[in-house]
């Protein structure tokens, strides 16, 4: 008798912890398993002129940031990109956004909105976005000075992380998590 | 002014829950019939109560009172009156509030029908009643609360997401809700029998129509969900193995077990543990699938915003979990079985085994649905889990349910001797295996439609043979004419006669599933104006698109003609509406439907309006239209076995019906 | 005949054959994409998913698979880049093999048990009672079962007494044997072995009856409810013992639980800060401030929208809800830069000067070069301490930050004041606290200066309350700012806060004018009250710079 009782109060309660446990973890969220891997490479065509590979850009620290002009999170934290670029420029720091899912028009709109000055590439097909694992929007990727991704946001930064995170990759230290904000859905 | 009268209520008809749940407990102690009739009051007062509630935010919603935060974020100036009144079920706070409702109003139904029965029982069955009650009722007025005034007062609301605003909107959640909320009432007698020690057959014979009306409205709210993701969601598909959608099916696997193994316990006083545990988990699977809907733990499209509601409903699952398998462990020395089983061939073992079916597709599909926070917690990998593995694991236990609902009613009850089988189970497998020949001659060759048409042939020949012989039996006996004989028979075997119709529907529901999930035909193709594709015997041509303004939405629609083997069959146009509020646009789809085959075309994208070039996805999916109509035919067995035909003339007198009488319980 | 309509209507279902037209590379495509799983919908297949990513995915697919690459490497692609989350169903691998074998050993096992129990069911059956029966209740049995009663309600047969129901119950199999016979489903021998035993057994039934009804009769029915209930619930003496136990334990949860729910009860009501304010506190839920998770922050979005929240609340004049947001974001990350510098903001506003220079320092300490916190630090020098110096040196700093056109004019502004006031070295009752730079570039707002009339200007600073008005034609005052004990030349602006009526919206063309009245009341000036005009009325919101000039009232 008090064997069924153990047993039944064992399998409730490791069920009941099971659900518990859920509560703990996003369950939209899916983790990147490009972390400390060579970034994948690209050339895309700017938004102005010219192209930018990102081979070319070996040797210093990239921020790479893919977002939408019709996405809110992005626009939320565009100023905060911006001062950071203002910030970082003369570091062997390089700010790249790549513009997903968009028409021109609009991508050009939002860069002149917020006064971007940092170059902006656009992925027409959406080929780069699959390789990086696009999967909420914005998403932030900081890959150090050998190529190698260093950390992961999904959602809109804030100025202490886009901080923290570059100091981290120009020291080449690898990032322990992924980092989470206010994202949106990919189209 | 509503707000208030609506809050106003709930917290006084929780007040009256937990007044509820003391009565039972001092009529136990005191013995004094005036608790009694306290406990009959609370429920009464509770069913006013979260009535005045719930139709305090109706009107709030139908007259847009914007001060009232759910309505604003629910519902605009612009909507229909019927979508306003969906809008109460349409988000977290008001599906709380419509749960609760239909909870009293069942609580008040059975309090009402059995006020001069059951006395040992009733009080504790209103006691789980307002146990539940005080549970949904707390959480409505303290965590999630309807009636929250905004101010400043919007001058236009939200409104619903422009997903939801279609027809089935109004049929799929409060049927669905019918259904999860009915299985508390076995449940509710299945405490009290447990409390009291009264463990005999009475909970389960005063809950039988209660159990299947429930198991009905949960069958026709899967089934209408179905309906609504094929026809209106657009991507051809009518089940996504979604988790909510899961936890929607799984309390009926457990309530469909219930259902036949109560007959085993009818009549051979065996397996009332098992029915005691089976009742219970349908219950908490129920709590179960309102907790995943609203805990965010797993990704779905349906759930709500996520709240801190999931935590509460995550100790309420507890609270039912331990508590049910508490009682039944303490009583479990109670429950003596009888122990009537002759063989192993009978059909009680058939029924047996059906069970074990049951719940082990139960299993297989709750497993899957929580394995990736198993994987996640246990090995540190996120996994998702869809339908490959569900339809690969539960397609082989669904056929062997189909087999054994095959086999059911022909086999003897108690002992099926060589004899027997042989005498009948000949001529049904014969012409299965006929038909199944035909149908491999026709261009079945895989193995699981095959094997799953076969054995829906061998169902139905069985039920036909069965039913012909019992008419000529009665015939024999009292020499009616054959459709007399039937309804004859008929009215004296409700539950098996009701329960063959309602197999005959699960029959066309199996052959349509098994036909169109193996043999559709999908295209995918971007064409200019005047281009076509071919899709199975129909060809598709592209003739332009259109755009209009509509009050809503702007409506981009694409001008399809459709031939079949050459003649015209018509003009589909399949649209895609762009909401303001909404990032991508939402897909109509449309079909041409009929007996054997629908055709399904989508509009997935277009270049643009001007240069007229559209992509799109066509699909022929054969004998949809067959899942519809066993549900139609599942409605009416289920009639037919509640329905009061037994002439109760012949039991005038209960005492001389018991001296010699048949008994309907055990039907034939 | 049934069998082969059934066939008919099927087999008419599948005529034409499947794949005419399609391309073996579609059909790949789509199985591949089948697989799996889209993540934007992420609930849809690839295949199914109307979504653009979906989209671009197949034609990711298509165009790998043309250039010669296997299924399985199509597959370890999209792996590598999203993990094992994307197949639809988990590989048959490791950990996973629970998943996939889990319900074929649950049914497997369940089959096996059950089998295993009916075998020793059926075995144990109890036999009927050896001896002969009794074969005057034998026929009783035959006839009664002989004739075909109606039936009798099952609500009726669950309340008979046990005895009777046993009856009952032996004499529907018999009537059932005899129907499933004469429906030919149960041969003769069959029928007969087991019409033999059930009769038996309803014979014994039917002795046991008639024994009970004879004890019925002769002994009274003394049991009251009471004593039934009390038989019933002290069934065996071990039960008995265990009682106080389970009592106890059953208080101790119920107790808990109450607990529980009081305290979560206390919670609810308490008044929220804002919407995302959860119950508990967010202790469990994970969601905003305090949030648990060790690999996944959840704080930076609690963050960013608190401070959103808080801005918002400032510009709508709500400082207490703004107050609440900023110090929501201390909460989190206490040295907040924006967050500090803007608490410093309504401190000082509220007149808690040293509160306001302590966080504004604070702020800087964190982030020196923090451009609003240099602001702010200005500010609060200027207004609330009156440090002239510390203020100019602030600014000073602050303009060498990168700035926005509109924010670096009024900076300058700003200075050139100080300065002024430190040459002169005035020292007089704080003017009220001037709205931050964000709102000079913000087209809200009219920000100007009211100076003294060069004749005013010898005479010293005058005493009295300045009210800046500004109407729209000729009605009531749209929106007023009451200055107290001005230092001339007075910096003001004028905004939606200031709006007197309410839901009055600040935006068109005002007219602007200021008045200073020495008996501090409002209301239309008296002689030697101080009144002037803007310079270039009517002005629309969003103006800068505007200048209005006192003169004397005669």
């Amino acid at each position: 008798m008090w064997r069924r009782v153990v047993l039944f109060v064992l399998v409730a309660v490791s069920l009941l912890s099971l659900l518990g446990y859920g509560f703990t973890r996003d369950a939209k969220e899916i983790p990147s398993p490009l972390i400390a891997r060579p970034a994948p490479p690209f050339a895309l065509p700017r938004l102005d002129a010219g192209t930018i590979a990102l081979e070319s850009l070996r040797g210093k620290v990239v921020f790479l940031n893919f977002w939408a002009s019709w996405c809110a999170p992005c626009r939320a934290e565009a100023p905060a990109l911006e001062a950071a670029w203002l910030r970082y420029r003369d570091r062997d720091v390089v700010f790249v956004g790549v513009d997903i899912q968009d028409k021109e028009e609009d991508a050009r709109a939002f860069l002149r909105d917020f006064r971007i000055t940092y170059p902006n590439v656009r992925d027409v097909s959406g080929k780069v976005a699959i390789d990086y694992g696009v999967w909420g929007i914005p998403e932030t990727f900081i890959i150090d000075r050998d190529g190698r991704i260093t950390y992961k946001h999904v959602g809109a930064l804030g100025r202490a992380t886009i901080t923290a995170k570059i100091e981290e990759a120009l020291r080449g230290v690898v990032s322990a998590s992924e980092g989470r904000g206010e994202y949106g859905a990919t189209r | 002014m509503t707000s208030t009268i609506g809050y106003g209520s709930l917290l006084l008809a929780t007040l009256l829950a937990v007044a509820g749940m003391i009565a039972p407990i001092l009529w136990r102690r005191t013995g004094r019939n005036a608790f009694f009739a306290s406990a009959l009051a609370a429920i009464v007062g509770q069913f006013a109560f979260v009535t005045v509630a719930g139709l305090a935010l109706v009107y709030a919603l139908v007259t847009t009172d914007f001060s009232i935060r759910y309505v604003a974020m629910n519902t605009t100036r612009a909507t229909p009156i019927y979508y306003r009144v969906t809008g109460l079920w349409g988000a977290l706070e008001g599906s709380l509030l419509l749960w609760e409702w239909i909870l009293v109003i069942f609580a008040a139904l059975v309090a009402w029908q059995y006020r001069h029965r059951e006395r040992e029982l009733l009080p504790w069955v209103l006691f789980v009643f307002s146990g539940v009650s005080v549970f949904f009722l707390a959480v409505t007025a303290f965590a999630s609360n309807p009636f929250e005034t905004l101010a400043p007062i919007p001058a236009d609301g939200r409104g619903l997401n422009p997903l939801l605003e279609d027809t089935n909107m109004l049929t799929h959640p409060p049927l669905l809700y019918t259904g999860f909320v009915g299985l508390t009432v076995p449940y509710a007698f299945a405490v009290a029998a447990l409390i009291t020690g009264k463990l005999d057959d009475g909970w389960v014979v005063a809950t039988r129509k209660w159990t299947l009306t429930a198991w009905f409205f949960l069958s026709m709210g899967n089934l209408v969900g179905a309906w609504w993701s094929y026809h209106v969601l657009g991507w051809g598909g009518y089940w996504a193995w979604d988790p909510v959608e899961n936890a929607a099916f799984m309390p009926w696997l457990p309530a469909t077990a219930f259902l036949h193994s109560i007959q085993i316990q009818e009549r051979r006083g065996m397996l009332k543990t098992w029915n005691l545990a089976l009742i219970m988990l349908a219950f908490a699977l129920t709590i179960f699938g309102t907790f995943l809907t609203r805990s965010g733990i797993i990704s779905s499209i349906h759930a709500f915003s996520s709240g801190p509601v999931g935590l509460f409903f995550l100790g309420f699952l507890a609270l039912v979990v331990l508590g049910s398998g508490g009682l039944l462990l303490w009583r479990a020395g109670r429950l003596r079985d009888r122990l009537e089983l002759d063989s192993m061939v009978s059909r009680e073992s058939a029924f047996l085994f059906g069970n074990v079916v049951l719940v082990s597709a139960l299993f297989a599909i709750f497993f899957g649905t929580v394995f990736p926070l198993l994987s996640e917690a246990v090995a540190g990998v996120k996994v998702s889990v869809g339908a490959p593995y569900f339809t690969g694991v539960t397609a082989p236990l669904f056929l062997a349910l189909v087999f054994l609902m095959g086999v059911g009613p022909l086999i003897a009850w108690r002992r099926a001797s060589w004899d027997n089988l042989r005498r009948n189970f000949l001529w049904p497998a014969a012409i299965a295996l006929a038909a199944g020949g035909a149908f491999a001659a026709g261009g079945f060759r895989d193995a699981y439609p095959l094997l799953a048409l076969t054995l829906c042939v061998l169902v139905v020949a069985g039920i036909v043979f069965d039913t012909a012989r019992a008419v000529d039996a009665r015939r024999e006996i009292a020499g009616e004419s054959a459709w007399r004989a039937l309804a004859t028979i008929t009215r004296r075997n409700q539950r098996r006669y009701g329960g063959f119709v309602v197999h005959l529907g699960i029959v066309l529901i199996v052959m349509g599933l098994a036909v169109s999930m193996s043999y559709s035909i999908e295209r995918e193709a971007t064409l200019d104006r005047g281009e076509s594709i071919d899709i199975g015997r129909y060809r598709l041509t592209f003739e332009g698109l259109t755009a209009t303004q509509q009050p809503t939405h702007v409506r981009v629609e694409g001008l399809f003609r459709a031939a079949r083997d050459g003649r015209e069959v018509g003009v589909l146009n399949p649209a895609l509406k762009y909401f303001p509020s909404q990032q991508s646009p939402i897909g109509r789809a449309v079909m041409r439907i009929s007996l054997t085959e629908d055709l399904y075309v989508i509009l997935s994208g277009f270049s643009n309006v001007e240069q007229r070039q559209a992509t799109l996805k066509a699909l022929v999916r054969p004998m949809v239209v067959w899942i519809w109509l066993g549900g139609g035919v599942l409605t009416l067995g289920t009639l037919l076995t509640v329905w009061p035909l037994a002439a109760r003339a012949g039991a005038a007198a209960p005492a001389a019906a018991v001296a010699g009488g048949r008994v309907e319980a055990a039907g034939g | 005949m049934l069998a082969l309509v059934l066939a008919a209507l099927v087999t008419s279902a599948l005529a034409g054959s499947p794949a005419e037209g399609q391309t073996p590379l579609d059909d790949r495509v789509r199985e591949i994409a089948a697989a799996l799983r889209c993540p934007v919908c992420q609930n849809l297949s690839v295949a199914d998913s109307p979504s653009e990513m979906a989209q671009q995915m197949r034609a990711v697919i298509r165009e790998r698979l043309e250039a010669g690459e296997s299924r399985q490497e199509v597959e370890a692609y999209f792996l590598s880049k999203y993990g094992d989350w994307i197949l639809l169903a988990p590989r048959r691998h490791g950990f996973n093999l629970v998943l996939w074998l889990g319900p074929f050993a649950a049914a497997a096992a369940g089959l096996l048990v059950a089998a295993y129990l009916v075998r020793r069911w059926a075995r144990r059956r109890p036999a009927a009672r050896p001896g002969a029966t009794d074969p005057t209740l034998l026929e009783r049995v035959r006839s009664e079962t002989a004739a075909d009663a109606a039936p009798v309600p099952a609500e009726v047969f669950a309340a008979l007494p046990p005895l009777e129901r046993e009856r009952a119950r032996l004499y529907e199999a018999l009537r059932e044997l005899a129907f499933d016979h004469r429906a030919g489903k149960l041969s003769g021998e069959d029928y007969e072995a087991m019409r033999a035993d059930y009769e038996a057994r309803a014979a014994q039934a039917l002795g046991d009856l008639d024994a009970g009804r004879a004890r019925d009769r002769a002994g009274a029915r003394r049991r009251s409810r009471g004593e039934e209930r009390a038989a019933d619930s002290e069934s065996s003496p071990a039960s008995a013992r265990r009682r106080p136990l389970r009592t106890a334990l059953a208080g101790g949860f119920l107790l808990a639980f109450g607990v529980a729910l009081g305290v979560f009860l206390v919670q609810a009501i308490r008044p929220r800060a804002s919407s995302m304010d959860s119950m508990t506190g967010d202790f469990l839920t994970g969601t905003g401030p305090g949030g648990v998770s060790p690999t996944l922050s959840m704080q930076g979005n609690a963050l960013e929208r608190d401070l959103e929240e808080g801005r918002a609340a400032l510009d709508r004049g709500d400082l207490r809800m703004a107050a609440d947001h900023f110090k929501g974001v201390l909460a989190i990350e206490p040295d907040h830069p924006a967050a500090l510098s803007s608490l410093a903001l309504i401190l000082a506003r509220g007149g808690h000067t040293d509160a306001a220079v302590e966080a504004v320092e604070r702020a800087l300490a964190r982030a020196p070069d923090d451009s609003f916190a240099l602001w702010v630090n200005g500010l609060v020098l200027y207004e609330a301490k009156r440090d002239y110096a510390g203020a100019i040196r602030a600014w000073e700093a602050l303009l060498e930050q990168p700035l926005a056109p509109d924010d670096s004019r009024t900076v300058t502004q700003m200075l050139a004041g100080a300065r002024q006031r430190l040459d002169s070295g005035a020292a007089a009752a704080a003017p009220s606290v001037p709205v931050p730079a964000r709102n000079a570039g913000d087209s809200r707002y009219i920000i100007g200066a009211v100076l003294l009339g060069d004749s005013l200007r010898a005479a010293g600073p005058p005493a009295g309350t300045l009210f800046v008005i500004a109407r729209r034609g000729g009605g009531p005052p749209l929106a007023v700012k009451r200055i107290v004990s001005p230092q001339f030349p007075v910096e003001f602006s004028l905004g939606p806060e200031d709006v007197m009526v309410q839901g009055g919206e600040f935006r068109g063309e005002v007219t602007l004018l200021a008045r200073l009245k020495r008996d501090g009341r409002a209301g239309p000036a008296s002689p030697g009250d101080l009144e002037g005009v803007a310079e270039r009325n009517p002005i629309p919101v969003g103006t800068t710079g505007v200048r209005i000039t006192l003169e004397t009232v005669r």
